[in-house]
């Protein structure tokens, strides 16, 4: 008898804990996604040649997913991404380590002062950061602009060419030191015994940030930038606000902004179920090949 | 161990409390109400002064009570909202809705076809160019509000200074436009164009005879790239590539500023601008003037913006809100207590109240000139026959995005093109049917 009970409560123990965790899961995540995909297989469509008879909800099948990887808009998001990821994961993730090595290195002074000044940018909150930046773009209102063209360059910040520099720009600026915090704090737990032994060997500051510090927070660097990944494909404030100052963005920039127009002003809800679940699939793959490389990597 | 049965029932029980208190109410009250039990109806709106007029009509109807809520502008998530609450089932009764969304709306089946309960009303008070535009499919889906013809309003301090006179036709307009920058040695041009600001180019082709929407039995009409939209394109192509006006984005802080600094001195608007042009430059009061939008010969004018009152779909109570709406529409108190707000300048629909909404809105920005009295001369103006489309709401934004392209070559014309395109698409999308 004493041993089932026993069972019983090692069984119900776990559940109890185990629960507000899964309904939270199960409420926020499983069933939107639930009704995602089942929002996915549907359509509505007008119910008469004017439409004034107001729409009915037919049921497409697959016709939703393929619809939007067939609309050259969406696919041209991806293409926007790519070269948007290739300019700011390298210097996102490059800058972050290069400023955290800097204020953990021995020489380093004011390093309470630098983590702070690194981090505050992130303390703005990202649409007041772009609209901020929408202004310092603009030519006439930002006194950066003015001041190179005193020195007679007419930069067009906001044109097809520079658009998505001046977006991961904006990124970088707010996130950066967020990442700095990350890394700087996975410095922190280096044993100073491996670094007294690095400067006992005769290892310069350079030497032993690339060859000891660098190896030992790996597992750092991999998990920024999956976050940094997959924050970037899932970009939406920077371009959805600068679209109002550069006609360089149009209103499907980027996939995110696809999906907002295709639900909100298209009020086709089916294409953009499908056109989300494509995206978060996306995501998932592309987390999977980082964590891949990055245990690749940690191995190496 | 199988932790998940127990989480997995509770997870459900939760869903199905979620789903549960998602479902409206469904109180049934029909009649206009009386004293004692007055009828409540709730009522959506954005624009400027709604909440003074809401509270007049409370203070002096006793069988009716309106409870109104600020949302967001129409297309800045407004209609969006309504979308939601119709289909969660607690939309409000009455929502204004702008001229250009009401197709979109209707088909998207939020709004209640309100022939019976306003057919008459409308039919009684408002002109031939906004009953249209609320008349679809023979239907009566909302009561206008006010109409707004396309004006110009200029610097008469600095027209005088450079020796301009007001310009009657467009050909005037662009002889005008060359003496403003030279007389101004460079400094100033006669307008700042707002280049990719498509409800003014929707008033502009309109104006021109342009016809961008139409139904044509039972199927839509696009037609975008007419030639009198050609004309109204390449007119603008040339003052913007010879650096004749400044072309800003429109409401943009640039196209302020540059109004600010004189040197923009002339603005394309509608009657409804009036209000915002006197809180926006505060410091040039009394040295603005309105005048008739120059035309290409034969006097005549588009309309820009304008909105509506409407019933939504699902409203138990449209007697009531139809009362509401038809005071709103139609009752001096109305008028009064909304314009006596300061911030809004808009043109009621019914001509009995323009004089009214005269006496309520303080002209002394505009040195005292009579607007009302000259938007109100504009309205018999508009040309006839301008419908819009339930695609105008997407279509517009690919259009503005080209416009935007055309800032500074004036290459407009291929904006119109590409909105042709994205119309068409739009229609057939969303199960409509596109004339051949």
């Amino acid at each position: 008898m004493a041993s089932t009970r026993l069972g019983r409560r090692r069984q119900a123990a776990p559940a109890l804990f185990l629960a507000p965790f899964l309904l939270l899961f199960a409420a926020t995540l499983l069933a939107p996604i639930g009704y995602a995909v089942w929002m996915s297989l549907f359509r509505e469509q007008a119910s008469s040649g004017l439409g004034f008879g107001g729409t009915e909800t037919l049921f497409v099948g697959v016709d939703n997913y393929l619809r939007a990887l067939d609309d050259p808009g969406f696919r041209r998001g991806f293409a926007h991404i790519a070269l948007y990821c290739l300019i700011y994961i390298p210097v996102m993730v490059g800058g972050a380590l290069t400023l955290a090595l800097l204020v953990d290195s021995a020489l380093a002074r004011a390093k309470r002062f630098f983590q702070l000044a690194y981090f505050l940018p992130h303390a703005v909150p990202g649409l007041i950061a772009a609209i901020v930046w929408g202004f310092l773009y603009t030519p006439g209102l930002s006194p950066v602009i003015d001041l190179l063209s005193v020195f007679g360059a007419d930069w067009d910040l906001l044109g097809p060419d520079a658009v998505v520099f001046s977006m991961a720009n904006a990124a970088t600026w707010q996130w950066i030191g967020y990442n700095v915090v990350i890394f700087y704090a996975a410095l922190q737990a280096v044993p100073r015994e491996t670094l007294e032994a690095s400067v006992v060997d005769g290892a310069g500051e350079l030497r032993t940030a690339w060859s000891v510090k660098l190896p030992m927070i790996r597992s750092s660097v991999v998990l920024t930038t999956l976050f940094t990944a997959v924050g970037a494909i899932q970009l939406f404030n920077e371009p959805e606000v600068l679209r109002s100052r550069s006609s360089a963005i149009s209103p499907e920039w980027s996939p995110v902004m696809f999906i907002y127009q295709a639900a909100f002003t298209e009020h086709d809800y089916g294409l953009a179920a499908a056109a989300s679940l494509l995206l978060a699939v996306l995501g998932a793959v592309l987390s999977f090949a980082i964590t891949r490389l990055g245990n690749r990597w940690k191995e190496a | 161990m199988k932790p998940s049965s127990p989480a997995l029932a509770a997870a459900a029980a939760c869903l199905a409390l979620l789903t549960t208190a998602c479902g409206g109410q469904d109180k049934s009250e029909a009649g206009t109400g009386s004293a004692e039990q007055p009828v409540e109806i709730t009522y959506w709106s954005w624009m400027p002064g709604t909440k003074e007029m809401t509270a007049e009509f409370n203070r002096t109807h006793k069988n009716i009570k309106v409870t109104f809520s600020e949302i967001p502008a129409g297309l800045n998530g407004g209609y969006d909202k309504l979308a939601k609450a119709v289909k969660a089932g607690n939309a409000p009764d009455v929502v204004n809705v702008e001229y250009q969304a009401l197709p979109d709306l209707v088909t998207q089946g939020l709004l209640r076809d309100s022939t019976a309960e306003l057919g008459k009303t409308v039919e009684g008070y408002a002109p031939e160019s906004v009953r249209g535009l609320v008349t679809l499919g023979g239907k009566t889906w909302a009561a206008p509000y006010d109409v707004g013809p396309q004006t110009l309003y200029y610097r008469k301090d600095l027209f005088e200074k450079y020796g301009v006179e007001v310009p009657k036709t467009w050909d005037e307009f662009a002889s005008a436009a060359k003496k403003v920058k030279s007389a101004s040695k460079g400094k100033a041009r006669i307008l700042d164009f707002w280049g990719d600001d498509v409800a003014t180019w929707a008033g502009l082709a309109q104006q021109a005879g342009a016809r961008w929407y139409g139904a044509s039995g039972d199927a839509w009409t696009v037609n975008m790239t007419d030639p009198a939209t050609r004309k109204v394109a390449d007119y603008w192509k040339v003052l913007v590539k010879d650096d004749l006006v400044l072309n800003h984005k429109a409401w943009s802080p640039e196209a302020t500023k540059s109004v600010t600094d004189s040197r923009a001195i002339a603005l394309i608007g509608a009657s409804w601008s009036a209000g915002g042009i006197k809180t926006t430059y505060p410091k040039q009061a009394g040295k603005w003037v309105e005048a008739p939008l120059p035309h290409w010969g034969t006097p005549a004018t588009g309309a820009v913006g304008g909105s509506s009152f409407a019933l939504s779909k699902d409203t138990k109570k449209a007697e009531a809100a139809a009362e509401f709406v038809t005071w709103a529409t139609t009752d001096k108190a109305a008028v009064e207590s909304r314009l006596a707000a300061g911030t809004s300048s808009g043109l009621p629909a019914a001509e009995e109240l323009r004089a009214t909404a005269k006496e309520s809105f303080d002209a002394s920005f505009f040195g005292g000139q009579d607007i009302y009295e000259l938007a109100g001369s504009q309205v018999g103006a508009i040309t006839e026959g301008w419908a819009w489309s339930p695609v105008h709401n997407s279509t517009s934004l690919t259009v503005q995005n080209e416009l935007g392209k055309a800032q500074k070559t004036g290459e407009f014309w291929p904006a119109f093109q590409a909105g042709q395109r994205a119309a068409e698409k739009s229609i057939t999308d969303r199960g409509l049917k596109l004339a051949e």
